[in-house]
């Protein structure tokens, strides 16, 4: 199963039951008193996946690690590399 | 293990002054851990005279440490792969830049990864441990950061860093994913970790150190997200 086809299943199983209950194919006493929530729960499930979306991405950001001791250390060894292949008759500018 | 051999590819374009210092770079830390090793150097026609640079390279270490297999003009990354495979002795493969943003001291580190889990693919990440980048300000981040979540809810693909292009393979799982691989750019390289997945490859990780380009600019302009967007997307729809 591709990626979209297990995105449209999930999908599915979720807005199926979801509409049975919204378009009051199927009701009981249960969804009767909270058709509003249902109703609202697939906006409410986007609210909160783009809220942690923001959350989890803003804290990878954060702590993005900025590795200044890596462009130090090749800084020097560019200039380590230059004096000994100039050595070895390579002469770099 | 004897016998071990590593073949770094090196696909190069206007390089004449990073190739010098990363052949020299990888030649030491190569020599200091005692594996054996070459570098495919493959030029695509650089108008800057990086195959001449090659040449004195050459001249310097070895006609078995420096193999020259140059191209006419640009052909794309895939193919230099391709080319480099068919060249190669070596019984693994490293990829990698060849503009210093990647370094070599981590290839010893690929390796012991490799060796403890008997990878099939080692993939150098920037995205967790140790990991990271210099010289991204807080937007390249931002869309970087945010381009690899989107990836992972999309793709699931257990790697942590799908665009990253230093890694370590064995010879013939390059060979079989190369020849599976449709896409270009950065998709090409996220395609190949979706790709290892579905044959049911092993993949480690080794968190890496990404020091952005030093001489030159890179580009990270319109054309090239929209580029990804529509390479994500169609690996969404076909695997």
């Amino acid at each position: 199963m591709t990626k979209l086809m297990e995105w449209l299943t999930g999908a599915v199983l979720i807005l199926g039951p979801w509409s049975a209950v919204v378009t009051n194919t199927i009701q009981n006493e249960f969804t009767k008193q909270y058709y509003m929530e249902i109703l609202l729960f697939p906006v409410f499930l986007v609210a909160v996946f783009g809220l942690v979306s923001i959350a989890v991405i803003a804290y990878r950001v954060y702590t993005f690690n900025d590795c200044q001791e890596a462009a130090e250390e090749l800084q020097q060894q560019i200039k380590e590399a230059k004096a000994d292949l100039a050595k070895k008759g390579l002469k770099l500018d | 293990m004897a016998g071990d051999k590593y073949s770094v590819l090196l696909p190069t374009y206007n390089e004449k002054d990073n190739l010098p210092i990363i052949v020299w770079l990888l030649c030491k830390y190569f020599h200091d851990s005692s594996f054996d090793y070459e570098i495919i150097v493959i030029d695509d026609g650089s108008p800057d005279g990086t195959l001449e640079v090659a040449k004195k390279l050459q001249e310097i270490y070895g006609e078995n440490r420096i193999v020259l297999r140059p191209r006419a003009k640009k052909l794309g990354l895939g193919t230099a792969y391709i080319h480099g495979i068919k060249h190669a002795t070596g019984n693994y493969i490293f990829i990698m830049d060849a503009d210093l943003s990647h370094h070599p001291k981590f290839i010893p580190e690929f390796i012991k990864k490799q060796k403890e889990g008997n990878y099939d693919l080692v993939s150098g990440t920037r995205y967790i441990g140790s990991g990271g980048v210099y010289g991204w300000d807080l937007k390249r981040k931002v869309i970087s950061r945010t381009a690899n979540y989107i990836t992972q809810i999309l793709l699931r693909p257990r790697a942590s860093d799908l665009t990253g292009s230093f890694r370590l393979y064995r010879k013939e799982v390059l060979q079989k994913l190369v020849e599976a691989c449709v896409s270009k750019g950065y998709v090409f390289q996220m395609e190949i970790i979706v790709r290892a997945r579905q044959f049911n490859y092993t993949i480690g990780e080794v968190p890496i150190s990404f020091v952005d380009r030093l001489y030159g600019e890179s580009k990270l302009g319109g054309s090239e997200i929209i580029g990804f967007v529509k390479g994500l997307l169609h690996l969404f729809v076909s695997t």
